[in-house]
């Protein structure tokens, strides 16, 4: 066996660490996916005309009152 | 008796001309006191930025509403069905605001807190068209809440009846579907790699577990997101036919049973990731697909979809309305050959109703007086007025139109022809290919049955004729002109000759120049003839109505209107007759106009005549279609108009007068006779059954109740200039989808060439599938808005 070898077999030893890798990471992928569900869920997405032009309008300092003139 | 046309300044609120009323009020014109009113509340409250937004964002405000509309909204039992919550401090409610359509419209709508204190916020639900409101109920009212709404212009649309009903929800479990088979899809797709990528040689348990993996992750998209091809392709199978879903489920269920039988034997990676990735973007492609359908049908069932109005009478005056602001209550005027668009008491008139569109009996009922006339039918006779009981249902309007469409024979698009023998021609190819296989290399042969149903994907006929037809559906209705149903765009685009109404259609009905030639006519004269007018629907009619004089409290009786000849009746004890020269005088007219002839009393008294105004564009218009249809104008009146056309379009173009409606339908039919499809453009009054008869009828319609369910597409007045664009259209459809087969085709033979080989590795497989379904997708979406942005449409 020359190093070559020996570094072959070392390297496939330590593989089975990316098992754990893999279940961590599929666990984080599934809070996105039930995050997502529940986002749909609470209805975020049913209106989706509306942000866009909220965003642009301006917070106005409130005006006192006038008193309406007779018409 | 000439009336002249006014510059009009357009009004600053609602952006319609100043005509009547020029109201100047800090330096702006309104058209209205209504429209006035409303800036006027909104400057004092400092609100004026609402105008910033946009230009003229404003409804008009014409018809003012009663002061106790809104009294029933004290009543408790009432309120409790329309709040959504209550506490001590607040209430909650959501009113159904049909007038939004705009930024400033939401931005108004979100500040109403400035307007009135009480108002904590407020919400808006754009595609709903709603406003959720969260007031302080000790210091306003719920009735005064809707009161404010309308005073600036957004009155709620509140229909006791309709408060049962759910309003359509945007079907969510599509996304949920979608979501968990995106998660499956691109995680199988993770831990697919190393496999593709040579991990043979190494880990034997951990490709193992990779693939086990896979296998789990396969599940819920097997079980879960596939349910709707399951569901629709089993319909199908329970009807005896085999729909576009079938080979879809088939190929999800042979491609998890063939990989997870490679998995269990170890013989294997199987192709988890191409069923999950079927299954990913044919979702997609569905949850577009109905999103698109729903917005247009909610736009059809709820909001001012057609173009129609109708005649609210006030005052005598006949106020063109448009359908959500009918409400109980209004008197509305319906003349003859006019739909009754809502339920109603007679109140004035003599009713004779035709059903045929509702219950198929031709028959007309005769219906007394205060007896309550349903919608759907349509009045024979004069004019009738109609005490309104329960609101337009525009839904109910649609089924209509659309009821007519399945009573007319069925034209199935092509594409259904091509779905069915899809499915059979894979079937073929794969049991041949097996078959083949079983003879020279039997262990290849169960390997290519199952991955040529894998690979063979009809992705392209489920999504590009559904994705095409409802993009163009809404480009269409964008700019005015709005089909019946998806099947009138192929009609649309095989058409060779079109056939025109003159009147109302190439003319226009407001500004022509009106003389009357003959005895002079006393002033009670004039207003009985305005009002005998009045009662007619004919373009001519309308317009004697409008200037003739004032038919205001004449009491009439015997109304017969003859289409094609004329009307008459008793006015005020006078006895009017009017119309053709044949009808009134008999024989030809002596001088070829128009002109409506007049007799009083027995009389004949002159005649009305009239200049036919042409609508602008519509020559250059009909020059341009002569180059590539054949092109035929059909009037009712006589030949005074002929040598005008002949010297506006050319000579090739055919000219026929003196058409009564039948012969129109006739002319079609004989048309159609010789091998022609024809469209057939009119103003739907006289032409119902020359539209019906055409290949695609187009009814023009100009601020008029001028609905009539044979028509297969209703186009306003503006629309109708851009008809070449219109056609163009339709044409592209057809060349987008035939493209999007045609590259479906090639992604299919390419698999199917190494799946029949018996060498389609996975990794192909899984390039495949996606590849050809985000290219159809973007091909026929992105096709069809290219070649609306190309043609210029909106």
């Amino acid at each position: 066996m020359g190093p070559a070898d020996i570094f072959t077999a070392k390297i496939n030893q330590l593989m089975s660490v990316i098992i754990i890798l893999l279940l961590a990471s599929i666990s984080v992928a599934a809070l996105f996916l039930v995050a997502f569900l529940w986002s749909v869920k609470t209805g975020q997405y049913d209106d989706e005309i509306s942000p866009p032009m909220r965003m642009l309008f301006d917070d106005t300092k409130p005006v006192p009152k006038q008193t309406k003139d007779p018409l | 008796m000439k009336i002249e046309t006014n510059q009009t300044t357009a009004c600053y609120h609602c952006g319609e001309a100043c005509v009547t009323n020029d109201i100047l009020f800090n330096e702006k014109h309104f058209c209205c006191h209504g429209c006035k009113t409303v800036y006027q509340i909104l400057k004092q409250s400092d609100l004026c930025e609402y105008y910033s937004f946009n230009q003229t964002p404003g409804v008009n405000q014409r018809t003012t509403i009663r002061k106790d509309k809104f009294a029933f909204l004290e009543d408790l039992s009432i309120q409790q069905k329309l709040i959504s919550f209550q506490n001590q401090t607040e209430t909650h409610v959501t009113f159904y605001t049909p007038h939004m359509h705009c930024s400033s419209c939401l931005w108004l709508l979100e500040n109403l807190h400035k307007l009135e204190a009480p108002v904590i916020s407020s919400r808006v639900n754009f595609p709903k068209k709603e406003v959720t409101i969260i007031f302080n109920h000790s210091h306003v009212s719920l009735r005064k809440i809707a009161e404010l709404l309308t005073e600036v212009g957004y009155e709620p649309y509140i229909s006791l009846q309709n408060l049962n009903e759910a309003k359509p929800q945007i079907s969510r479990s599509l996304i949920y579907k979608l979501g968990v088979a995106g998660f499956c899809f691109s995680n199988i797709m993770l831990m697919s790699f190393p496999e593709y990528l040579g991990l043979e040689a190494g880990e034997k348990s951990i490709q193992t577990v990779f693939r086990y993996l896979n296998l789990l992750l396969a599940l819920p998209v097997l079980l879960y997101s596939s349910i709707p091809f399951y569901k629709n392709a089993w319909a199908g199978i329970r009807n005896k036919f085999l729909n576009i879903d079938a080979p879809i489920a088939l190929a999800i269920i042979v491609t998890f049973g063939r990989s997870m039988y490679e998995v269990l034997s170890q013989t294997g990676g199987g192709y988890f990731d191409s069923m999950s990735g079927i299954v990913f973007f044919m979702l997609i492609g569905r949850i577009l697909q109905e999103k698109t359908y729903q917005q247009l049908s909610f736009d059809r069932d709820y909001t001012s979809y057609f173009p129609i109005a109708i005649s609210v009478v006030k005052d005598e005056k006949e106020i063109p309305t448009p359908v959500p602001d009918v409400k109980v209550g209004n008197t509305i005027r319906i003349h003859h050959e006019e739909l009754i668009p809502a339920d109603g008491l007679l109140t004035r008139g003599k009713a004779l109703i035709d059903y045929s569109f509702v219950t198929g009996e031709s028959i007309p009922v005769q219906k007394e007086m205060g007896e309550l006339i349903y919608a759907g039918g349509k009045q024979k006779g004069g004019a009738i007025e109609l005490l309104v009981m329960k609101e337009v249902s525009q839904s109910y309007l649609t089924k209509l139109w659309n009821k007519d469409a399945q009573e007319s024979p069925q034209r199935k698009s092509f594409v259904h022809a091509l779905g069915k023998y899809f499915t059979l021609i894979v079937f073929m190819i794969s049991f041949s290919a097996a078959a083949y296989w079983f003879f020279h290399e039997p262990a290849k042969a169960w390997n290519v049955l199952t991955t040529v149903l894998i690979v063979a994907c009809p992705c392209a006929l489920l999504l590009s004729n559904s994705f095409t037809n409802g993009n163009i559906l809404r480009i269409f209705s964008r700019n005015k002109l709005f089909l019946r149903n998806a099947q009138a765009i192929e009609d649309m685009a095989a058409i060779n000759h079109i056939v025109f109404d003159k009147t109302g259609t190439l003319t226009s009905t407001q500004d022509q120049d009106l003389d009357f030639i003959g005895e002079k006519l006393s002033a009670d004269e004039m207003n009985c003839i305005a009002a005998l007018a009045s009662q007619s629907n004919h373009p001519l009619s309308k317009l004697i109505a409008k200037q003739a004089g004032n038919p205001a409290n004449l009491y009439m009786e015997d109304i017969i209107e003859i289409p094609g000849k004329g009307i008459m009746g008793m006015v005020n004890s006078n006895r009017i007759k009017m119309g053709s020269h044949n009808f009134i005088v008999g024989g030809t007219a002596p001088e070829a106009i128009s002109s409506v002839y007049v007799a009083v009393n027995g009389k004949q008294k002159g005649y009305f005549k009239i200049k036919n105004h042409y609508r602008n564009e519509i020559f250059p218009l009909l020059k341009k279609l002569k180059t590539q249809y054949s092109i035929s104008i059909l009037s009712g009146d006589n030949e005074a108009e002929k040598l005008n056309l002949e010297n506006a379009i050319g000579k090739n173009a055919t000219l026929l007068f003196n058409q009564q409606p039948v012969d129109k339908m006739n002319y079609i039919k004989t048309l159609q006779q010789n091998g022609n499809v024809v469209m057939m453009i009119g103003d739907g009054l006289n032409d119902a059954g020359a539209l019906r008869q055409s290949n695609i009828g187009i009814a023009v319609t100009e601020n008029t109740n001028n609905f009539t369910p044979a028509s297969d597409a209703i186009a306003e007045v503006s629309a109708l200039t851009q008809l070449r664009k219109f056609i163009r259209m339709a044409k592209a459809n057809k060349q987008i989808v035939m493209a999007s087969f045609i590259l479906s085709i090639l992604y299919n033979v390419i698999g199917l060439y190494f799946a029949v080989q018996g060498v389609l590795s996975p990794l192909v497989a899984a390039i495949l599938m996606p590849a050809s379904s985000i290219s159809i997708i973007l091909i026929t979406f992105g096709s069809s808005s290219l070649v609306s942005k190309f043609l210029k449409l909106k």
